[in-house]
């Protein structure tokens, strides 16, 4: 059975008389399966939030049929098992990250131990814990979108559904979300995501759907889509000039054209990522702290090198906390904060 | 239920951040320290009563009605307009909770306030009225007519109608009956006189009324009985009565002589020893006045025995509780409102069926006009109007829908130390929250289902 399945699905938006407005959603048809990240993928206005939102019970299909996790969209026992990101914040303004997270912990009739301990390894796992006794009004786009994946994993969900989840995070948070979802994946979750940013999906999405005017372009897993069989890409070290010289024209007595020849880039996200990093380690040292929370270096908003930073990107990140040092991150850090993520989401929780 | 709670605190957060409630409470602050300072009474005690329970609790009712409309219309429909509600009703979260949630959250905010308020305006009384400030005269007025729970008890009734019924059937045997008017205006007719001349008394004559004590009555040095008299005597006149109360099975009668105004209202002490004994309590008048005079009680209300059941205290809990039965409502109201429509139109929508409410004293006149004369009459068929008879069930059904918000106002009754029994606080409990409420959170069920709430509302 699978977790969503949308059988033609249409959303007219109608007027205030009942006129038809905007065919958001056009005859859509698909299905996500048990364990797989699928991805709605598509410009502003393709319909994506729409499909989100009719998958939760928050708008209903004019026409067609959804079923999630084998019932109606609207049925509390479906709802109990999805988590869900909106594209905007819709968090309480004066709550703060504990309370917040507490609350919707109660609405999944969680007990008071465990939603302490799920929003404690939430807000550790998230880098929001200096930040517990603020209030979610006064965060930044970032951080907030933080929180909002934390209530979205509160209930250990078993359909994530996450709508735009790096809009507004900087390229760590982007980073952060994308590997938790690879984790989510991993645990045998159901991920459903939408983005319109192509390197998001790329990375994480078993199969993609691309939406344009409502209706599904093309839809398959990301290989199918991409592979471009008619080329192929050989790597091998740097030669010397006069090696190189040989390789090509013994390649192009191959081929009877010329072969194109170019030095392979990262790509900017790593690069970025790597460049982070050895700033991080380098401050992490000179400071001498050596915190015992044992948080992956990625999930810390704040990092010490952050101004050479701006110069790369512009900067979105939630604001460096002037209290917290750079915490080490060595190989056992890194563990840990896995091992915490695969707790706070093992798969059999006791109902 | 763990849920319905989170909701409760949320829509009580959500209430006491909002300016407009904030500010209704800071005017509730004003007005209960305010009143008291500023309100003239009429210099007696029992005005001051009066004016510290009924007026400074009166207001603080309407102040957290007022509030309560906003904040119960805002529970909902602006948790749409913010859409917070995605994150609510993607959760395992079904309409009713939502609704329970947000109503309790109102009700324990009215609850709290309203008993803050009962709590300063309690201690203002106690301590404006204590001992040592007050005559011995006044300390006892205050303890015997005041600070009291006294029942109003009506006498039996008497077959009025029946004995119109007889009389027109008479009339009707022996051809008398008036060729030039309608059979209900003779009936009626016939009715009013049957009731004058029960409540008459020639001089020299008597009437007797009997009582019917509700359990829990206590005992009692004095207690009294109100009479509303008209008589043939104008100006500020004054004449003598005897009356004759005890109860109709072993006990003594016991006598009172007194002299009261030949027009309107008085009341008579007489002791408490003619409570004494078994059965209803028999009340004569003996018209003794020296120049003869024939006395008329009013036929509504001529005569009400007032004896006192339980104390002071309980019967303020009483009306405070009857109270917030009315707030749980108002508050049901606002949050049914707010889920079918948004903000706006909701608050508008609530205060209209608010005024409509007020109008019930009209509806049931409309409901009930003239068609039980003509109903009751023996061998008239009358053949009503298809209008007037689709008028009469409209405003029937109307009256029905709007009995829920009809009670006495609990507040002016212990203001003037009159006795509401637990019957009447289950009984609106009973109408207003567990009935009216209910039909109400049925019906905001039905839309919140319906509705789609990730529609934009403006
Ligand atoms: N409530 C609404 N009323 C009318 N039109 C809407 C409404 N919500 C979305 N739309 C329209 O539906 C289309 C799809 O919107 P949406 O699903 O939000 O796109 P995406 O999430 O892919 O950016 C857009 O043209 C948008 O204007
Ligand atoms: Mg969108």
């Amino acid at each position: 059975m699978p977790v969503v399945e949308a059988r033609a699905v249409t959303k007219v938006f109608r007027d205030f008389w009942r006129r038809p407005k905007v065919r958001a959603v056009d005859g859509l048809s698909f299905e996500v399966r048990r364990g797989e990240v699928f991805g709605l993928l598509g410009p502003n206005g393709s319909g994506k939030s729409t499909t989100l939102k009719m998958i939760l019970g928050l708008l209903h299909p004019t026409r067609g049929q959804l079923a999630v996790l084998g019932r109606s969209p609207r049925d509390v026992r479906a709802k109990a098992r999805v988590g869900y990101l909106p594209e905007e914040s819709y968090l309480y303004p004066y709550l703060t990250p504990d309370e917040t997270l507490d609350f919707y912990g109660r609405l999944f009739d969680l007990d008071a131990r465990e939603r302490k301990q799920r929003t404690a390894q939430l807000l550790e796992m998230l880098g929001l814990q200096h930040a517990r006794r603020r209030t979610v009004g006064e965060f930044s786009k970032g951080m907030a979108r933080r929180i909002g994946l934390a209530q979205a994993l509160i209930n250990d969900p078993d359909l994530v559904v996450l709508d735009e989840p790096t809009s507004g995070l900087d390229p760590l948070g982007c980073r952060q979300v994308k590997d938790l979802i690879l984790t989510l994946a991993q645990r045998g979750k159901t991920v459903l995501v939408s983005s319109h940013q192509l390197a998001d999906v790329e990375d994480v999405c078993d199969r993609v759907a691309i939406l344009y005017n409502g209706r599904i372009q093309a839809m398959g897993s990301i290989p199918s889509l991409l592979e471009d069989t008619h080329q192929c890409r050989v790597t091998f070290p740097d030669l010397p000039a006069e090696q190189m010289q040989r390789l090509v024209a013994a390649l192009r007595a191959a081929l009877g054209t010329e072969p194109g020849i170019e030095h392979p880039r990262r790509d900017l996200e790593q690069f970025f990522l790597d460049v982070v990093e050895q700033a991080r380690r380098a401050g992490g040292e000179s400071s001498g702290a050596a915190p015992a929370q044992g948080v992956a270096a990625y999930l810390q908003p704040e990092a010490p090198a952050e101004a050479a930073l701006q110069t790369l990107l512009p900067q979105i990140a939630p604001e460096p906390e002037p209290s917290s040092a750079a915490p080490a991150a060595d190989a056992a850090a890194l563990r840990a904060a896995d091992e915490k993520l695969k707790q706070l989401l093992k798969p059999d929780k006791p109902s | 239920m763990r849920s319905v709670w989170a909701i409760a605190l949320i829509s009580l957060r959500n209430a006491i951040r909002s300016r407009v409630v904030v500010l209704l409470l800071a005017i509730l602050v004003l007005g209960v320290i305010g009143i008291p300072l500023t309100v003239k009474s009429d210099g007696t005690l029992a005005g001051y009563v009066q004016i510290l329970v009924r007026y400074t609790l009166g207001f603080t009712m309407g102040v957290l009605m007022l509030a309560t409309v906003w904040a119960g219309c805002a529970a909902v429909a602006s948790e749409i307009q913010r859409r917070q509600i995605h994150l609510l009703i993607t959760k395992p979260v079904s309409a009713a909770q939502l609704w329970l949630g947000k109503w309790l959250g109102l009700v324990i905010l009215n609850t709290v306030v309203l008993a803050v308020c009962a709590l300063v305006t309690y201690g203002l009384l106690r301590w404006n009225t204590r001992a040592e400030i007050l005559t011995p005269a006044d300390r006892q007025l205050l303890a015997a007519e005041i600070i009291v729970a006294r029942a109003r008890l009506a006498p039996q009734p008497f077959a009025a109608e029946q004995r119109a019924q007889q009389r027109y059937a008479a009339l009707q045997t022996r051809n008398e009956l008036p060729t030039n008017m309608a059979p209900a205006a003779i009936f009626k007719a016939l009715l009013n006189a049957v009731q004058i001349e029960a409540n008459t008394i020639q001089p020299g004559g008597r009437l007797t009324w009997r009582f019917d004590l509700p359990p829990g009555v206590s005992a009692t040095p004095t207690f009294q009985l109100r009479c509303k008299v008209a008589s043939a005597l104008l100006g500020p006149m004054s004449m003598t009565g005897r009356w004759v109360v005890g109860r109709e099975r072993g006990g003594a009668a016991c006598e009172v002589v007194a002299d009261h105004p030949a027009h309107g209202q008085f009341s008579v002490s007489v002791p408490g020893r003619a409570l004494a004994g078994e059965g209803a309590v028999r009340v004569e008048y003996h018209n003794i006045n020296e120049t003869p005079v024939t006395l008329l009680f009013d036929v509504e209300s001529g005569l009400r025995l007032l004896v006192p059941v339980g104390g002071w205290v309980p019967n303020y809990l009483r009306a405070l509780l009857i109270s917030v039965c009315l707030l749980a409502l108002i508050a049901a109201l606002g949050i049914t409102a707010g889920s079918l429509f948004s903000m706006p139109v909701a608050a508008f929508a609530t205060f209209q069926t608010l005024v409509i409410f007020n109008t019930a004293g009209m509806v049931h006149s409309l409901a009930t006009r003239e068609a039980s004369f003509a109903a009751a009459l023996p061998g008239v068929v009358q053949p009503p109007g298809w209008l007037d008879e689709a008028m009469s069930w409209f405003y029937r059904g109307l009256e029905l829908l709007i009995m829920p918000m009809q009670n006495d106002d609990p507040l002016a009754m212990v203001a003037t130390g009159e006795w509401i029994s637990w019957g009447d606080v289950s009984w609106t409990f009973a109408k207003q929250v567990v009935l009216a409420s209910g039909v109400l959170m049925l019906l905001a069920v039905a839309a919140l289902r319906r509705r789609e709430l990730a529609l934009p509302t403006d």
